[in-house]
């Protein structure tokens, strides 16, 4: 009995450990890449440039890289670039995404499942191959070089994105929530503005955090269709005035690259509980 | 970066720029340092002569619609890029221009030229890389009067620069310059095998002995670029075929001659260069080998200045034993080793095109022309330590340039005069630049060099994808 309890304790440790382990396993991959964004961006030149140096650990401190990236560079622009494109562009194909997702998986009419299958396949195209297709357009639209190109072509990766996203949490939630508030005399906009949508603000939540993220990190579009310099967003001010030629600015793109990161970091982690909500949510219930 | 620059502030960066210089020229020895001292007066001379001068230049007022807009390729020196930024701006102030200008990498500007190309929409001038104006040519302002007037007042322009920009008879593009290569090299690695300045290999034969000399040794290994190096890879690849007496068209522009003797003997002589060069080479890209020469894990490789040069201004350190050392003290270059035909080159090239949707052609003809000039030219080139080599040929012996000032660059003063483009030997240089874009010749030599297929199988494929580009 003694041994037997024995052993059942040792094998909850043991469980325990391992779990831990693994978690430790996860963290260290997931944050290693910006602990060493972190100490590169701080290493004067003559350490980071010399390999005899342990590369994971750091002698002298510098601000060097970010005077540079401040100073020299129009790094805050960018940061102020990429928010508004991004704020613009997720708010944008949340609300359409929102309304497409809805009709997608409530709504029954001829179609509906090739329309979604269309969608989907929407989503599919590298953004590589629509490029050109569509600095045409938005040239016939006269939006070439302005923010707003960014914003209006943005959505056409990110509401597909959303609609699939939201068609699942949309599944998951009881038809007969929404045909109670009908039978009581809501209309169906009534009944998914008051009823649906409340439940679903962890799902919208999630969808919104992946749209952001997808826009932020955009790279061929914002590279073709917004070139001038002041409209530029942070990936594409970085690599046009951080990588001259075959020599690239180690510090200055560690540095912009951890600053570049801080807003997604931010939101992930204000917004986290919701983001854990939705995905699960839309896992299991899809 | 981003404030707007007074003339004031433009004069003070040209001292800027010549001290740059000056500092530059500081791995020289004390003769070149007299030079050096000349340089630097001319330079900054040079910087003050553009600014007094920006305004000299337009016969008539220019008008443009909107802004003056422009796409130009950065150079690895920001400060270069700052001068050059710092002229067009002072041009555009005193031409009551507005300009607006960016300096960007090259990979970006290929996607930017493509766009504007075929959508019509863009900047008023991208510069393009090697035989763009042959792909964009019905898009292409036709700037032959600029082309001319510069070449008749400048020397001329080298073969390659128009082989680059002159379709059916017409300039297409402005040439610009060429980023030169040359084998950077580490003196002490070298050393410790025998040779020395006095001794360098002269042909890939003696190269190769050179390999397998450093390899018994043990010593950090030769290693060129057979990856999809933009830059380096192109220019290791066709250079190795030209110099061995290889084409892969014939001078007609349609007969595709890869499959000849000539062409085996460059693969052959890839195989045996291979086996004393470690396998990275395979996937470097343009930075890998500056990586690799900074980290000190190899002793040799093709590139521009911008190893020596970068070496040079971070003061990146190596160990040699127990010693650390300035990766710079130890580098050096020598020129490309000839083949059994000599010495021939391919061009890593830049010029600037004006797009036919421009509304303002006037002002961007002026500005190109402004920008070449030797008082704007030169005060450019001279800070980018020898990354910059102008397309005209007067500037080869301008005694401010740096491969003039520094004898650590010297050794790519003669690399364009003997460069081509793809497509070379013929006129086709259209059927060149998309072999070139489709990496037809690095992939020919590195499926042999990686051993993923037979010399026979190799030059097959190549012929296959050449007659598609050529055909």
């Amino acid at each position: 009995m003694l041994k037997s309890r024995n052993s059942y304790r040792f094998q909850k440790i043991l469980g325990r450990i391992s779990v831990w382990l693994g978690l430790l396993f996860f963290i260290v991959i997931l944050l290693f890449p910006f602990y060493f964004m972190f100490i590169s961006s701080f290493k004067p030149n003559d350490e980071l440039y010399n390999l005899s140096k342990n590369p994971l650990m750091i002698e002298s401190w510098t601000l060097d890289h970010y005077t540079y990236l401040l100073k020299q560079t129009r790094f805050i622009q960018w940061l102020k670039n990429s928010t508004l494109v991004a704020v613009v562009s997720t708010g944008i194909s949340i609300v359409i995404g929102t309304i497409a997702a809805y009709s997608l998986a409530r709504l029954r009419y001829r179609g509906v499942q090739a329309l979604g299958m269309v969608i989907f396949i929407s989503y599919l195209i590298p953004t590589t191959l629509l490029f050109i297709p569509l600095a045409y357009v938005v040239r016939n639209l006269g939006l070439f070089d302005k923010q707003v190109a960014l914003m209006i072509t943005y959505p056409t990766f990110l509401i597909p994105f959303c609609t699939w996203l939201l068609m699942g949490y949309f599944r998951g939630i009881p038809k007969e929530l929404e045909e109670s508030a009908m039978v009581d005399g809501a209309t169906r906009l009534q009944a998914l503005r008051m009823i649906i949508l409340p439940i679903m603000i962890p799902g919208i939540v999630s969808a919104g955090l992946f749209a952001f993220t997808l826009s932020w990190n955009e790279f061929v579009y914002a590279l073709t269709l917004a070139q001038t310099e002041s409209i530029k967003t942070l990936p594409v001010g970085i690599v046009s005035q951080l990588v001259l030629a075959d020599v690239y600015f180690w510090g200055e793109l560690m540095g912009a690259a951890l600053l570049g990161s801080v807003p997604i970091a931010l939101l992930y982690s204000f917004f986290l509980e919701y983001y854990v909500k939705g995905m699960t949510a839309g896992a299991v219930k899809g | 970066m981003t404030k707007k620059m007074s003339r004031r502030d433009f004069l003070r960066l040209g001292a800027v720029t010549a001290s740059s210089a000056f500092l530059a020229s500081c791995g020289a020895n004390n003769s070149g340092n007299v030079v050096n001292n000349a340089a630097n007066n001319a330079a900054a001379n040079a910087v003050n002569n553009a600014a007094v001068n920006a305004g000299a230049s337009a016969a008539a007022p220019l008008s443009v619609e909107g802004k003056l807009t422009m796409k130009l390729r950065a150079a690895f020196i920001p400060q270069g890029n700052e001068v050059l930024k710092a002229i067009i701006e002072d041009w555009g102030a005193k031409n009551n221009v507005p300009v607006e200008v960016d300096i960007v990498s090259m990979n970006d500007l290929q996607t930017i030229a493509a766009t504007a190309a075929e959508t019509g929409a863009g900047p008023d001038i991208i510069e393009i890389n090697q035989g763009s104006a042959h792909l964009f040519a019905d898009k292409l302002v036709n700037v032959s009067d600029v082309c001319e007037d510069l070449g008749s007042r400048y020397g001329g322009w080298y073969t390659s620069a128009s082989e680059a920009c002159v379709v059916e008879g017409s300039w297409l593009s402005v040439p610009r310059f060429y980023a030169p290569h040359a084998v950077s090299y580490r003196t002490d690695v070298f050393e410790a095998v025998g040779v020395t300045a006095d001794n360098l290999p002269q042909t890939w034969d003696e190269m190769l002995e050179v390999g397998k000399a450093i390899k018994d040794a043990g010593l950090p290994p030769m290693a060129f670029p057979l990856g999809h190096a933009v830059g380096d890879a192109n220019d290791f690849n066709y250079s190795l075929l030209w110099s061995f007496g290889g084409s892969d068209v014939a001078e007609d522009g349609k007969t595709v001659t890869i499959d000849s003797p000539e062409t085996r003997a460059a693969l052959e002589f890839m195989l045996k260069l291979k086996s004393v060069m470690p396998d990275e080479v395979l996937s470097y890209d343009d930075a890998a080998n500056n990586r690799a020469f900074s980290a000190g894990s190899i002793s040799a490789t093709n590139n521009a200045p911008t190893i020596w040069g970068n070496a040079f201004l971070q003061k990146s350190k190596i160990m040699q034993g127990e010693t650390e050392i300035e990766l710079h003290t130890v580098t050096d270059h020598f020129e490309y080793p000839a083949g059994p035909v000599g010495r021939v080159s391919y061009a890593e090239f830049m010029s600037s095109a004006i797009f036919g949707h421009s509304k303002n052609i006037d002002a961007a003809k002026a500005l190109l022309t402004y920008i070449n000039e030797k008082d704007q030219l030169s005060p450019w080139a001279a800070p980018n330590l020898g990354f910059v080599f102008p397309a005209l040929q007067d500037y080869k012996d301008n005694v401010i340039m740096p491969w003039n000032t520094n004898p650590k660059l010297s050794h790519f003063k003669n690399n364009v005069g003997v460069s081509h483009l793809p497509g070379f030997p013929s006129t086709n240089f259209r059927g060149g630049t998309d072999a070139y874009a489709k990496w037809v010749i690095v992939d020919m030599f590195a499926s042999v060099a990686g051993g993923l297929a037979t010399i026979d199988e190799a030059v097959a494929t190549a012929k296959a994808l050449l007659e598609e580009s050529y055909g």
